[in-house]
């Protein structure tokens, strides 16, 4: 969990925006 | 400093979240109530003929009444769970000074805005911190306004309530919701419990079917993880507190079960269970079981039985349980209301677990919200839009609802082009049905089919003097059934000539069509009986004098059938499918109306009632032959056709081959029809070989209205189930007055339902009441 802190923001930043990208996606062909 | 003491505030009153969701939620439905509250009719498939039903039950006395003006008359609200009439009833009552249209509207948007609040309520119930449950009031919101509705996930969401008219289905959802806050916790509270599940149970029976898997999963897991067999005890002390208190429903309902119609549909595509609830189920998983690693347990158990829902929604029950009246994408909503509110946990987890800096925390959340806030059109579209009729429509049922004493048919219309060429997404024909029906006249359909047996016959009569078929709801083998895809030789009924189904429509009573399609009207144009035609822009009324009426004397005696009453597992063919409603679709098919039929009480053959009430009838058929005393039966009927015509269809019973025996047999009167297990077949030879046998004056009368068990003749005369599913009575010569008897079971329900109450008040008032 430490480790998770040394990695650089931007990189948590991309993951965060992954997930949402990936949910949107889920979400919009629930949606369909 | 004090910007700090300000962010505390905020993230830990919890008013002012109640507050901010409150405001929140109406910002979001206030436009489209503001729409919905200028129209003359009520938004939803059903929801017109929901408040026509609200009305016209706000205007009868007692608690179940008989309802004559759709499909031939129902018990009302026997078939449905009876709460929602009965608060509309009192609510009627005490504010007379208010439009009817106006409560209903409000107590639905008050649903609707509660169920947010109910939300943040259940979160912190689970002892999650207050930030997870705003946004989980906020989720619920989310929840709310999604598009998705229909085939996949239908109920409590606006586009369900207000497009689809699931209204019911919102008003059970707020005991449902509490009860779920009720539950979770470590005190437990059983009255609480009790009566909100007995709530739950006398409002929707999805709600109701739901609630029994939550109960069922909560309480084993729990169990199961407490080593203890206290939880499943909780559950049962809840469960027999809600039958107790829902007694005086459903004992006369499980006593007269047969006269409601059922039908389970088929299960939710597993594609479309797993889209709709692959991200909140996937983020709730991630918070549950943190929360649980945690210690606070009870989210996991919310979630599984939400995932228990979302499995038992895919399964094939239908094929299973088809006698129970099980729908699964009514079921799917409450799995995707719990993963819905239990995903902001998920998504704090996913923030945590990234460990940003805490002033980044609040937009990396924004950025996972945001795709679940995109999950949403505008209401109005998801809705559907707001319903109304044209001046001309107005000026028709107005007129329409004046001609007292009589029925009219409407042609099925939906998605269609009107005559003026303009595309007709509404249900209009359901809105005019319940307009009309809603006063002294009378229309054969409804949006309510399963509170009459009589629906077997309206919906393809309906059907067979419109462009469009339609069925729902539902077994009925003149049907073609598209959901279901059940089909049984439905082109032979509606390929018959307009002329033979007008002469179904003069039995049922029909004195008018009410009619849109060009197609249909023409044809009825050229009708030489329906001459009279009045005009209403796009659509056409057409009066027929010959229709029969409400109620008639029989100059020949109706034929007496022994069979069985089935309303569910209805097979269309084989030696078991000559069940009443199977042998008068078919009767209803050949359209050879000279002949009544008459259900015998009893299907017992020496039930002890036949020596008397047998010498009422000319002729009879034996269909059923299960007899306790096989010898006084036969002895029974070999008398019996000494003087009268016996009909046998076919049967392998020792019974059938001893009475067949006579058939040749001079003294007796005694026919054998072959069961070749072709209902239809054998329907058209027991019909030909019938003879009427003319009767004296005064004796029967077939009164056009659906039968059921309560009526009684006040001076005694016997009542019949008479075909397809009217009421025949026998009397002694006077003319039949029928009163509605509430049975011993519905006195004995209410009689357990006050026992229950009263000790319930009496315990809540002298004790307080600990923990089991």
């Amino acid at each position: 969990m430490k480790k998770l802190t040394t990695l650089p923001l931007f990189i948590r930043c991309a993951a965060i925006v992954i997930i949402a990208g990936i949910t949107f996606a889920v979400l919009a062909v629930a949606n369909t | 400093m004090k910007l700090q003491q300000l962010y505390t505030y905020i993230q830990r009153s919890t008013a002012l979240h109640y507050i901010v969701i409150i405001l929140l939620t109406l910002l979001y439905v206030a436009p489209y109530f503001s729409m919905e509250f200028g129209t003359d009719i009520v938004s939803g498939w059903d929801g017109a003929a929901h408040l026509a039903m609200m009305e016209n039950y706000a205007h009868s006395t007692g608690l179940f009444s008989w309802i004559p003006q759709w499909s031939a008359g129902m018990i009302w609200p026997l078939g449905y769970p009876p709460l929602m009439s009965v608060v509309f009833k009192f609510l009627f009552a005490i504010f007379p000074m208010l439009q009817s249209i106006d409560i209903f509207r409000v107590i639905f948007f008050l649903c609707t805005l509660s169920i947010p609040l109910i939300a943040y309520w259940i979160v912190r119930r689970l002892e999650y911190s207050k930030s997870v449950a705003f946004l989980s009031g906020v989720f619920a919101l989310f929840f709310l306004v999604t598009s998705k509705s229909g085939a996949g996930v239908l109920g409590i969401s606006m586009a369900a309530t207000f497009g689809n008219g699931t209204y019911s289905q919102l008003f059970a959802a707020i005991p449902l919701f509490l009860w779920i806050g009720v539950l979770l916790g470590k005190r437990f509270r059983p009255v609480h419990a009790g009566v909100l599940l007995g709530i739950v149970l006398v409002s929707n029976i999805h709600m109701a079917q739901t609630a029994c898997i939550i109960l069922a999963v909560y309480s084993s897991i729990q169990a199961y993880q407490e080593k203890s067999s206290q939880p499943i005890l909780k559950a049962l002390i809840q469960g027999c507190i809600a039958l107790g208190l829902s007694a005086f429903w459903w004992a006369p309902l499980f006593e007269s079960r047969n006269y409601f119609l059922t039908q389970a549909m088929p299960p939710v595509d597993p594609f479309v269970a797993l889209s709709v609830l692959l991200a909140p189920l996937s983020f709730s998983a991630l918070g549950v079981w943190h929360q649980y690693s945690l210690g606070k347990k009870e989210g996991v158990l919310l979630w599984l039985s939400g995932f228990v829902i979302a499995c038992v929604s895919v399964l094939p029950l239908h094929e299973w349980l088809p006698f129970l009246p099980l729908q699964p994408f009514r079921l799917l909503p409450v799995s995707l209301f719990l993963c819905m509110i239990l995903a902001p946990s998920g998504i704090m987890r996913v923030v945590q677990f990234l460990q940003f800096p805490k002033k980044m925390q609040v937009i990396a959340c924004i950025v996972l919200v945001l795709p679940f806030a995109y999950w949403h059109r505008p209401i109005t579209d998801a809705v559907g839009g707001q319903y109304a009729l044209t001046d001309a429509e107005w000026q028709m049922v107005s007129d329409v609802q004046k001609l007292s004493d009589s029925r009219s048919l409407i042609e099925y219309t939906y998605d269609d082009t009107t005559r003026s060429g303009k595309l007709d997404r509404q249900p209009t024909q359901f809105i005019l049905s319940a307009l009309i029906g809603g006063a002294e006249h009378e229309t054969i359909s409804s949006n309510f089919r399963e509170s009459s047996l009589s629906t077997i016959f309206t919906q393809p009569l309906r059907n067979s003097f419109s462009e469009i078929h339609e069925t729902f709801g539902v077994y009925c083998w003149l049907c073609h059934d598209e959901i279901l895809d059940r089909d049984y030789r439905s082109h032979e009924f509606y390929s018959q000539p307009l002329a033979q189904h007008l002469k179904r429509s003069r039995f049922f009573g029909v004195k008018y069509l009410i009619i849109r399609s060009d197609k249909i009207a023409s044809q009825l144009r050229a009708l030489p009986a329906l001459s009279n035609e009045k005009d209403y822009a796009d659509w056409s009324l057409f009066s027929d004098e010959k229709a029969a009426p409400m109620i008639e004397e029989l100059t020949s005696s109706p034929l007496l059938v022994f069979t069985d009453l089935k309303s569910t597992r209805r097979p269309a063919d084989g030696p078991d499918a000559y069940d009443w409603l199977r042998i008068n679709e078919e009767w209803f098919f050949h359209a050879q109306f000279d002949q009544i039929f008459t259900l015998a009480p009893s299907s017992h053959l020496d039930s002890s009632y036949l020596p008397t009430e047998l010498e009422q009838f000319s002729h009879t058929l034996l269909v059923d032959y299960s007899a306790r005393d096989v010898e006084e039966a036969y002895v029974q009927f070999e008398q019996y056709a000494r003087h009268h015509r016996l009909y046998l269809l076919s049967d392998s019973s020792d019974l059938y081959q001893r009475l067949a025996l006579l058939e040749n047999s001079p003294k007796h009167n005694i026919y054998s029809i072959t069961r070749t297990g072709d209902v239809r077949a054998d329907m058209k030879t027991v019909l030909d070989q019938l003879r009427n046998e003319p009767i004296e004056k005064g004796a029967w009368f077939l009164l056009r209205q659906s039968y059921f068990p309560w009526w009684k003749e006040i001076d005694g005369g016997s009542v019949y189930m008479a075909s397809p599913t009217f009421t025949a009575v026998h009397t002694a010569g006077a003319f039949p007055e029928l009163q509605l008897v509430r049975p011993q079971s519905a006195r004995v329900g209410m009689i357990i339902s006050t026992l229950v109450l009263l000790s319930l008040l009496g315990f809540s008032i002298r004790y307080r009441i600990q923990s089991v």
